[in-house]
């Protein structure tokens, strides 16, 4: 978006569905999963509200789908309510992604293009059929969804793929898919990723 | 299941929340949204187990009709406007949510734990929005953890509270002026009489059609055996009258036909006074038409009189002068 002659981020609202299932203790990412997953969430909000001052984010717990905030542009919000986040049940991505939707919907201005940033770290149990069912949905009412696969890579990677390359179609960039292998730095793989673009 | 004493015992609706309620509805309907839509009560405790409801607000709520488990309420929303009416009247608290059903929904255990984490006795009013006479538009449950038979886990479920629509004088007050515009004029109190019963009769059919159906499905399998329901089933129909006892049925149809007959009375006694007015307001009709014509015609005959009168003392003079005449006559007759 050009205002002037500067070129400005794009105004976007996010939802970031992180995920809180029993999955998250495990310690492959130091320290825990969760924790990790903590830093990315962080990082990338910052960014994202930096970039553009008008931006909102929310969160919201893949495992027991419940909305931790709803569309802000405080970031401190966001973090003390990610802080209580504590690993929980199993993931239900479908349902996380329809209710980060709906929330999406209630945004303050609706000039503001809608995004889902979730964060998959346990095997999801879902049919292929449903995940494309939910992705023509997002599709057909122009939300898109950057994915960060991390944890469970194998067992994730085919539907994830589905759902990415359903969202953007044939013009195809606006979702992305990012696939972290075990490091230490989840946070800095997301840096150098398409997400923080 | 065992009823236990409920913290709430009753809930005391102010027609204020109805007015809001039905105000949200239409305005979402208007937009296109006919979805039920979900907001907040605010009110107080009365005395202990009566909690009385005072206002209410709205809250931005969106479900996906498909999959009952998608939902959101915004309650970042809800907190900021709570401590905004907070500022307003301390008093009032949040206690508990609303939404325009009609019916119970699945996800509604959830919002109510959601809503439960800023009261904790969080009590469910349906308000039915879609305008029926019949009974009264609010029902009011309250949550509870329902103990099951066969030792599944507790679920929760929704218990029957009982609810009822009272107001502050200045409520009363602002209802009735309110009503002057939607509500013409009864006229007289039996049309009024009539039309409450007809809507008694109405709600008490409603009633029974439920408890038959109830049954019904009981009895197919469907549902589940409720002895409390089926206890208080009996007891009512204890109290009904056994209409075939003889003595019964005498006793009865001489009371009706004592009623009857009194009205039977009334009613002519009624027409036979009703003929005599009629008869005393036309001799009375007539009586004043005759005294109208005979006091026209005296003020005729005594115009009349007046002027034979004035007549005979013409002539008299004339008289007079044909005398003098004739004598004059006379005399000039003499003379020659």
């Amino acid at each position: 978006m050009r205002r002037g002659n500067v070129l400005w981020p794009e105004l976007e609202d996010h939802v970031a569905n992180v995920d809180n299932s029993e999955y998250m203790r495990n310690g492959d990412y130091v320290p825990t999963r969760l924790q990790a997953q903590q830093d990315a969430v962080n990082t990338i909000c910052r960014f994202k509200l930096r970039s553009n001052p008008e931006n909102n984010v929310g969160l919201l717990t893949l495992a027991n789908t419940e909305v931790l905030a709803t569309l802000t542009t405080d970031v401190g919000k966001i973090l003390t309510s990610l802080h209580k986040v504590l690993p929980n049940g199993n993931i239900n991505l479908l349902t996380g992604i329809r209710i980060a939707h709906l929330a999406l919907k209630h945004r303050q201005s609706k000039n503001h293009k809608m995004r889902i940033v979730a964060f998959v770290g346990s095997p999801v149990e879902a049919d292929e059929k449903d995940i494309v069912k939910v992705a023509k949905r997002l599709k057909k009412e122009k939300v898109n969804i950057d994915i960060v696969n991390f944890g469970e890579t194998d067992w994730n990677q085919p539907l994830l793929e589905a759902m990415v390359s359903t969202i953007n179609g044939r013009e195809g960039a606006g979702s992305h898919l990012v696939t972290v292998p075990p490091s230490p730095h989840l946070a800095d793989a997301l840096l150098s990723s398409p997400i923080v673009q | 299941m065992t009823t236990e004493t409920l913290p709430v015992s009753k809930v005391v609706v102010h027609p204020l929340v109805l007015l809001s309620v039905v105000d949200h509805f239409t305005r979402m309907s208007k937009i296109g949204n006919t979805k039920r839509v979900v907001g907040v009560l605010l009110g107080s405790w009365r005395s202990k187990g009566v909690l009385d409801v005072s206002n209410s607000y709205a809250v931005p709520f969106d479900e996906d009709e498909k999959d009952k488990t998608v939902w959101f309420l915004d309650h970042d929303y809800l907190e900021n406007k709570y401590h905004m009416f907070k500022k307003v009247n301390a008093r009032e608290k949040i206690v508990g949510w609303y939404h325009t059903g009609p019916k119970l929904y699945q996800n509604d255990i959830a919002i109510n734990d959601l809503v439960r984490r800023y009261c904790s006795n969080s009590v469910l009013v349906i308000i039915d929005a879609h305008a029926s006479n019949i009974g009264l538009p609010t029902e009011a449950y309250y949550s509870v953890e329902e103990v099951h038979d066969d030792g599944t886990p507790t679920s929760k479920t929704f218990e029957h509270v009982a609810s009822e629509i009272g107001a502050e004088e200045a409520e009363e007050v602002g209802v009735e002026h309110l009503l002057r515009d939607i509500k013409d004029t009864v006229v007289g109190s039996l049309g009024q009489r009539i039309t409450t019963q007809l809507l008694g009769l109405r709600g008490l059919h409603k009633q029974l059609s439920e408890v038959a159906n109830y049954l019904k499905q009981v009895v197919d399998g469907n549902m589940p055996v409720n002895h409390t329901i089926v206890y208080h089933l009996q007891d009512m129909f204890n109290l009904l009258p056994d209409v075939t006892d003889p003595g019964l049925v005498k006793s009865l149809y001489v009371k009706t036909n004592d009623q009857m007959l009194v009205v039977y009375l009334a009613s002519l006694i009624r027409s036979v006074i009703a003929l005599h007015n009629l008869i005393n307001n036309k001799l009375a009709n007539t009586d004043a038409e005759k005294k109208e014509g005979k006091d026209s015609k005296d003020s005729k005959d005594k115009d009349k009189d007046r002027e034979k009168k004035d007549g005979d003392k013409d002539k008299k003079e004339g008289d007079k002068e044909k005398k003098e005449d004739s004598k004059d006559d006379k005399k000039s007759e003499e003379k020659k």
